[in-house]
């Protein structure tokens, strides 16, 4: 275990059995604090339940996960969002009946964020900030449930950002199927906020060209195991890899 | 600021004090009844409407109140006064328990599973003869010496001012935000920092704390408590109420609960016909308007404001 301070995220040979069928098995990642690090690999090679795993909606059936050198594997979500994991969904969920800027407010004014609901003005305008940030500043009064996919996925990446302090961010196919100009409000806001904040993101995607801009490194996840590391170039060439991908 | 919110409801108690100057005994012993219903509708429509957790149990803690405060007052001699909050508190610390059991429950399955404790509690009534006298009821003290319905009405409304004033104070703030996060997707809210489950136990333990206190208070006044009120039909017009009203507003319970009673008493010789014609309106209003009298409120003001105008 890692304790210089320079890892955010470890995995240490995590496991995730459903009855016979093993999802993730003896997984050990590893994530540098300020990192982008995208998590690719075939459709069913258990990169959501990695997400599960490290948010805390799964807990492991083996293996550990540290933050910051910390145990955190014992943690419920919520818990884990107070220590700075934020994640979002694959299909967006957004609060349907609550207001795009109620939708906002709710992880400023959690259970996680100790007593900062007591400056609700200030919450109130963050959120606003970020709103316009990632251009839905005209809807914040509209219910959630009116928007589309593509806005809705910017509503809860967005909605992740309003966390204090947020240090490591995953993200469930965020560029799923949104159109170009969301795809680069997404792109940008996560560029900005690693840039300006140091957040760390952990990106599960299919969106190669998308991966390639961003991502740092990449870890290639295929039947529970994580096959190959590297830039994406780098591990486009490695055999086992062409292999996940094309079949054999 | 707490002077402020006092001033307040003593000006909305004081608005609606003179309603009985108008009415003769038996309505205001309606709207007595009314008043009941408003604190038990509101306080499911805490769990059901603003926190999406379907409870059917709801009924059952309104005659648990009322049980606990007539066997500890006819039995241990404690003043009806204290005996009404017992009953309350006994409500919420079960609400308690039944919310930890069901914490893992959604939909249909929490709702089977608060009516299987509903009708467990009514045949427990039934059968606990030797205290509870069964099916022939318990007669209860009644709070006071005279049985004029005009003094029971201030204490009423007194107990509905400061039962929906709390709802209100609880759904205004940021356990407001949690109970319709919880409500909408219970995955996401937890992910974004929700404590789920102890608010979802919070939750649960007010609502069935406040349907403790009225379903008590009722027992007093009418001074007859029996296992029928824990019948799920019971459960059914609290129901129809909040549905009626308009489910997940805080106005929508207060308005379905008083025009259902008030309705209810207009077509009371048509006996239980009355259930069919009310679970008949339902569905037309979950066709045609599902927001209830408030959803219909809201639609009809702007046009109603730019009649006025013209």
């Amino acid at each position: 275990m890692s304790a210089d301070g320079i890892q955010l995220l470890e995995t240490k040979n995590l496991t995730k059995r459903f009855g016979g069928l093993v999802a993730v098995e003896n997984l050990s990642l590893s994530i540098r604090r300020g990192e982008i690090r995208g998590i690719i690999g075939p459709n069913g090679s258990g990169k959501t339940t990695l997400m599960n795993l490290i948010s805390g909606l799964y807990r492991a059936t083996a293996g550990a996960i540290y933050l910051e050198a910390q145990r955190i594997d014992g943690l419920t979500p919520n818990v884990r969002t107070a220590r700075g994991i934020i994640r979002t969904f694959q299909v967006p969920k957004v609060f349907r009946n609550m207001t795009v800027l109620e939708n906002m407010l709710v992880p400023a004014l959690s259970d996680s964020q100790g007593d900062r609901y007591k400056r609700h003005p200030e919450i109130v305008r963050e959120a606003q900030a970020l709103l316009q940030f990632v251009q839905l500043a005209h809807m914040e009064n509209r219910l959630a449930q009116t928007l589309s996919g593509g806005q809705n996925q910017l509503l809860q990446i967005a909605r992740g950002f309003m966390v204090q302090p947020l240090k490591l961010y995953l993200m469930d196919e965020p560029f799923a199927g949104v159109n170009p100009q969301i795809k680069s409000v997404i792109m940008e806001s996560i560029k900005a906020m690693n840039r300006e904040k140091g957040i760390t993101f952990v990106i599960v995607s299919h969106e190669m060209p998308s991966v390639r801009r961003l991502c740092d490194r990449v870890s290639v996840i295929h039947e529970g195991r994580c096959i190959a590391e590297g830039t994406l170039e780098e591990v486009a060439h490695i055999p086992a890899v062409i292999e996940a991908y094309i079949g054999g | 600021m707490a002077g402020r919110h006092i001033i307040f409801l003593a000006a909305v108690y004081a608005f609606l004090a003179p309603i009985p100057l108008w009415l003769g005994e038996y309505f205001i012993h309606v709207v007595n009844v009314s008043l009941y219903y408003v604190i038990m509708a509101a306080s499911w429509n805490l769990i059901a409407g603003y926190t999406g957790q379907f409870s059917l149990a709801h009924h059952a803690f309104a005659a648990m109140g009322g049980y606990t405060s007539a066997l500890l007052v006819i039995h241990s001699g404690l003043p009806i006064l204290l005996g009404i909050p017992v009953g309350g508190l006994l409500a919420g610390a079960v609400g308690f328990f039944l919310g930890t059991l069901c914490l893992k429950m959604r939909a249909i399955y929490l709702g089977l599973a608060t009516w299987a404790f509903a009708e467990s509690f009514r045949i427990t009534l039934s059968m606990g003869y030797r205290l509870t006298r069964g099916d022939l009821g318990l007669s209860t003290p009644t709070l006071l010496a005279t049985g004029q319905a005009l003094h029971y009405y201030y204490i009423f409304l007194l107990l509905a001012v400061v039962g929906l004033y709390s709802m209100y104070r609880i759904v205004s703030s940021r356990i407001g935000y949690y109970m319709r996060a919880i409500r909408d997707d219970e995955e996401a809210a937890l992910s974004m920092g929700v404590d789920t489950v102890k608010w979802k136990r919070f939750v649960f333990v007010v609502s069935s704390f406040w349907a403790g206190i009225a379903g008590a208070f009722h027992g007093h006044y009418i001074g007859l408590l029996s296992p029928v009120a824990v019948d799920f039909n019971e459960m059914a017009i609290l129901i129809i109420m909040v549905i009626t009203g308009g489910l997940r507003t805080f106005a929508g319970p207060i308005i379905g609960a008083v025009f259902i009673e008030l309705l209810s008493e207009f077509l009371r010789e048509y006996g239980q016909i009355r259930m069919v014609l009310f679970a008949f309106m339902v569905i037309v209003l979950m066709r045609v308007n599902r927001d209830g009298m408030v959803g219909l409120g809201r639609r009809i003001w702007p046009a109603l404001k730019a009649y006025v105008k013209r």
